[in-house]
């Protein structure tokens, strides 16, 4: 009796639960910062683009008019290179990188989703910077640009 | 005080445990994924040499993914019997296992990432496997003639996995969750046992009083 008592005790680790994930909070992030600054005294430099898109699609991540001096491109899914144009009124510069990409989970419930990871600089006519290869919601500077 | 008898030691096997996962039996028959997990194993003196097999075959979905995976799995290791007195031989044991896998697995992802649009991905991941270790304890209870029913409790740790692609896969047959370093498992057994050989219950020892030494005898007078 004692014996059967201590085996049923184990079925109550079938109530064990662990706890969910927040599908929104953990979710991986596909977005790089570039970031200008003035190449003479590192400050701030707000600049204006017609239009920063990517060059073998139709992709267009910024239109603004705006003045910004951090701008933020999405990685392709597809790929694990991309480049973009960053179009200006008189003039254009390209910055292409590298990535590595993985489909991970979550949980079930939420699905997998991309995240992305060893940012690198293969290639720029920006003078520029790699300031972090992580890519993640808590990065809010990549690459650093000189103009 | 002190132990008047020891454990008598008897390496000769007297009995083989087949048992069957009933969880996951049940899983099998009244879901449509396929789990299923079978032991066995044969006694050396107090101790078990125990192989598991399983295979696990299950398919996920959402709203923007379709997702299945197929594998199997074995476990080996020794394990040793914390209760060799027990009249009905049941048993409460404690084991280390060395476990590996092998499974593929493939996704229909449709992604929609900002600025890119929607596409759909296929990504297929053959020949995975992965390695494991565990720490396992538990107790077989006998309910009639050979049949016992019995758990065992899992730690899970020191996990490898090799082979996959950009797709991470959601799950390691046998281990669980694939991206947690460390697992608990719990598997609740039937289990028939069959034995070959008469090998009687040793006795549990008594705890007798010594006898002191060096008192002086009274004279006699």
């Amino acid at each position: 009796m004692r014996d059967l008592i201590v085996l049923f005790c184990g079925l109550l680790l079938l109530w064990a639960c662990s706890e969910e994930p927040d599908c929104n909070l953990d979710l991986g992030s596909n977005t790089v910062f570039v970031n200008f600054y003035d190449i003479e005294d590192s400050s701030e430099l707000f600049l204006k683009f017609v239009q920063i898109r990517e060059r073998s699609s139709d992709s267009t991540f910024y239109t603004s008019e705006d003045s910004l001096s951090s701008f933020a491109v999405a990685l392709n899914p597809d790929n694990s290179t991309v480049t973009y144009v960053f179009i200006g009124s008189t003039d254009e510069d390209t910055l292409s990188l590298g990535y590595s990409k993985e489909l991970r989970w979550i949980s079930e419930s939420c699905s997998p989703s991309f995240y992305y990871d060893e940012l690198e600089v293969i290639g720029s006519s920006f003078t520029h910077e790699l300031s972090s290869t992580t890519i993640d919601v808590s990065i809010d500077e990549n690459i650093k640009v000189y103009r | 005080m002190s132990w008047s008898q020891e454990l008598k030691k008897d390496y000769k096997p007297s009995e083989i445990l087949f048992a069957a996962d009933i969880i996951d039996l049940g899983k099998t028959f009244f879901t449509d994924e396929t789990r299923l997990e079978f032991h066995s194993k044969i006694d050396f003196h107090q101790f078990y040499l125990t192989g598991e097999f399983g295979v696990d075959k299950f398919k996920l979905g959402g709203d923007n993914y379709t997702y299945t995976s197929e594998g199997s799995f074995f476990r080996i290791g020794p394990q040793v019997n914390l209760m060799p007195y027990n009249l009905h031989r049941s048993s409460i044991f404690f084991g280390l296992m060395y476990a590996r896998s092998s499974f593929n697995d493939q996704i229909n992802y449709d992604q929609s990432d900002a600025g890119w649009g929607g596409t759909t991905i296929d990504y297929k991941n053959d020949n995975m496997s992965a390695r494991w270790f565990e720490a396992n304890v538990g107790i077989n209870v006998k309910i009639a003639g050979p049949v016992y029913l019995g758990y065992t409790v899992r730690f899970k740790f020191s996990k490898a996995l090799t082979g996959n692609g950009e797709l991470f896969p959601y799950e390691i047959p046998g281990y669980g969750e694939a991206d947690k370093g460390s697992r608990f498992g719990f598997n609740y057994y039937l289990i028939y046992k069959l034995r070959f050989r008469n090998k009687p219950v040793p006795k549990r020892p008594i705890r007798r009083a010594e006898e002191p030494e060096n008192v002086p005898r009274p004279e006699k007078s």
